[in-house]
């Protein structure tokens, strides 16, 4: 495994009004590394992975992704240049079908325009057979072809969150955030979670992951980074972590 | 129907195969309408459903796909109809290089609109639009020596082909089917591609679109371009075929009415549209005798649809089919006997 830094988050801070959500923030993911993010609630989690997306303009400090600073990269560029992430809060496209939900992950990767759209151009009629199918695999790969058809509004959320993890995967990228993906999940299918995150992982995409489930943080994460109220109060192998007194305080009085 | 018989179990595909075959089985059928019409009012009717059809259809597309309210689709399809008219009026410019350059103009009004107003979040294109149709409506009233302001555009010539007038309510009816039955198959050639996969993100939430990759901008921008496009053909045929226009015909209140028929009909269904048109041309004929009472009934059908069908005609008509098909389902105990 290498150890080129896919992402490089430095002295990043974002504040709400008066409220810091993060502060002079440090870090670095290596590729291949899953890294794990936790913290009490509100502490600034999702706040950061939007800013490392571009859905909150990161003004204070740098974010380099590929040796690239993003900083001014509109969202959507960096999905293009191999983010992809799923939302604590599910966020699937109503009025469309789970299969559709994935395809749309799967065109961040192709081409067609709207002109080929319009007038049915065999390689736009291609394309689209070609991601429903690709859609369809990756649904299977989940084991959940039986929601295909369904509308993306009418599953549970536990399934929703699976779903969100799919589409993400189908965009094909370098880096992946996963913002709680066990959240609501069954007891059963935490572990099924569990299995695929370590398995794309295995096929060399960069995790970064937002979870409460700590046995799960602890086995799955090469490292983790902790936040406080938008601080890093620890950081490192998880063995490290666990026994670190200022994490046991930030989590002492916490349901976690 | 090739696509079903390429055999891979699919979903979309199907689904986009028989949207298709529906289409093809309601157009035929319109084909015959002429013939079966009782009598010319009829015809000329269904001239004005077809108009209705692409006015609504085209900015359902804005609206019930990209989640975004534009009030100005009147002045796009007045736009239409005064370029169009004036130039074969007044300067003998054939009906259909007049019917291309009102496209050229309603196209690039949109994008001088949409450039500023749809970069912004929120409601910047409402407001935007408010405007424009404001400004357009005072052009079309003061700009008496081309368009003859109040009193109206006369003296429009009718589209001819290989030297033949498109006059009579028949030959418009053919005409009109043509071009409606295009554009609606253009429509759905877009809704099941990449474009509008993307474009149907946008009603959601802009933020999940991004993080998929989606320019909701661009998307945005290119969609009210030519749903814009659309009203400037709509307002092409309309004008050659009645052989007048009217300010009053394009105002504030029929952008309204266009924004109320897409929600009686559906968003974001591609069959909206069709019923928005059929209630949007027959009701008006209906209550002629009660002057106004349009709208007020376009009002009301507003808000009971926002109250009890938010899904449209399209959505009642799902719920009525779900409630007779468990009322003729047998029970388990009486399908064993
Ligand atoms: N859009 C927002 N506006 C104002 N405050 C926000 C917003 N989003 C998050 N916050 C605040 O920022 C802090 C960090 O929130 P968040 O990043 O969601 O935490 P976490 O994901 O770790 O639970 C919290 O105090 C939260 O209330
Ligand atoms: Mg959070």
């Amino acid at each position: 495994m290498s150890r080129e830094a896919l992402l490089e988050v430095n002295g990043l801070s974002h504040s709400f009004g008066g409220l810091t959500a993060v502060a002079e923030l440090d870090f670095t993911a290596t590729r291949g590394q899953i890294k794990g993010i936790i913290g009490p609630n509100g502490a600034g989690k999702t706040t950061l992975f939007n800013l490392i997306a571009g859905i909150l303009p990161a003004k204070v400090g740098t974010i380099r992704f590929k040796g690239e600073i993003v900083n001014r990269m509109p969202a959507h560029k960096r999905v293009d240049s191999g983010m992809a992430r799923t939302f604590q809060n599910l966020q699937l496209f109503a009025g469309m079908s789970v299969l559709e939900n994935v395809m749309i992950g799967c065109h961040a990767r192709t081409r067609a325009s709207f002109l080929e759209a319009v007038l049915r151009s065999p390689a736009s009629v291609r394309e689209t057979r070609s991601v429903r199918d690709r859609a369809m695999a990756a649904l299977a790969e989940f084991g959940l072809e039986r929601l295909a058809k369904r509308q993306a509004t009418d599953i549970s959320f536990g399934e929703g969150k699976v779903v969100e993890i799919a589409r993400a995967l189908a965009a094909e990228p370098e880096l992946v955030m996963l913002d709680e993906p066990t959240a609501g999940l069954p007891h059963g299918d935490i572990q099924e979670v569990a299995t695929v995150i370590r398995k794309l992982n295995d096929d060399g995409i960069t995790v970064l992951l937002v979870e409460h489930n700590m046995r799960l943080v602890m086995s799955l994460c090469d490292d983790i980074l902790v936040l406080n109220y938008g601080r890093r109060i620890a950081e490192g192998r998880p063995e490290v972590v666990r026994k670190d007194p200022e994490v046991l305080s930030a989590y002492l009085g916490e349901d976690a | 129907m090739t696509d079903a018989a390429i055999g891979a179990p699919t979903v979309t595909t199907q689904e986009g195969a028989h949207t298709r075959r529906m289409l093809a089985i309601l157009w035929a059928i319109l084909l015959i309408f002429p013939l079966i019409a009782p009598n010319n009012y009829i015809i000329n009717l269904a001239v004005f459903f077809f108009i209705n059809l692409i006015l609504i259809a085209s900015l359902n597309l804005v609206i019930g796909y990209c989640g975004q309210i534009s009030l100005c689709h009147g002045a796009f399809f007045g736009l239409g109809a005064y370029a169009s008219g004036v130039l074969a009026a007044k300067f003998d410019v054939s009906p259909w290089l007049g019917a291309v350059v009102a496209m050229g103009m309603t196209g690039f009004s949109a994008l001088l609109i949409g450039l500023p107003a749809l970069r912004l979040r929120g409601h910047y294109l409402a407001m935007a639009t408010l405007g424009f149709n404001a400004i357009m409506t005072v052009l079309f009233n003061e700009m008496i020596s081309l368009t003859g302001g109040p009193n109206g555009l006369t003296g429009v010539p009718p589209f001819s082909l290989f030297g033949v007038d498109i006059v009579t309510d028949t030959t418009f009816f053919y005409f009109a089917w043509v071009v409606t039955g295009v554009l609606m198959l253009l429509i759905y050639n877009l809704i099941d591609s990449r474009f509008g996969r993307g474009m149907r993100t946008l009603a959601t939430s802009e933020i999940a679109a991004s993080s998929l990759g989606i320019d909701s901008f661009r998307y945005k921008l290119i969609v009210f371009v030519a749903s814009a496009l659309m009203a400037g053909i709509a307002g092409s045929m309309y004008v050659h075929f009645i052989n007048f226009a009217s300010p009053e015909t394009f105002s504030f209140f029929t952008s309204v009415f266009l924004v109320v028929m897409v929600a009686v009909g559906g968003w974001g269904n591609y069959w909206g549209p069709v019923f928005g048109a059929l209630i949007y041309t027959a009701v008006p004929e209906l209550l002629r005798a009660f002057k106004d009472l349009e709208i007020f009934v376009f009002g009301l059908s507003m808000v009971l649809v926002l109250l009890f069908f938010p899904d449209g005609v399209v959505g009642g008509i799902r719920l009525a089919k779900g409630w007779i098909l468990r009322a003729y389902t047998p029970k388990a105990g009486d399908a064993g006997r």
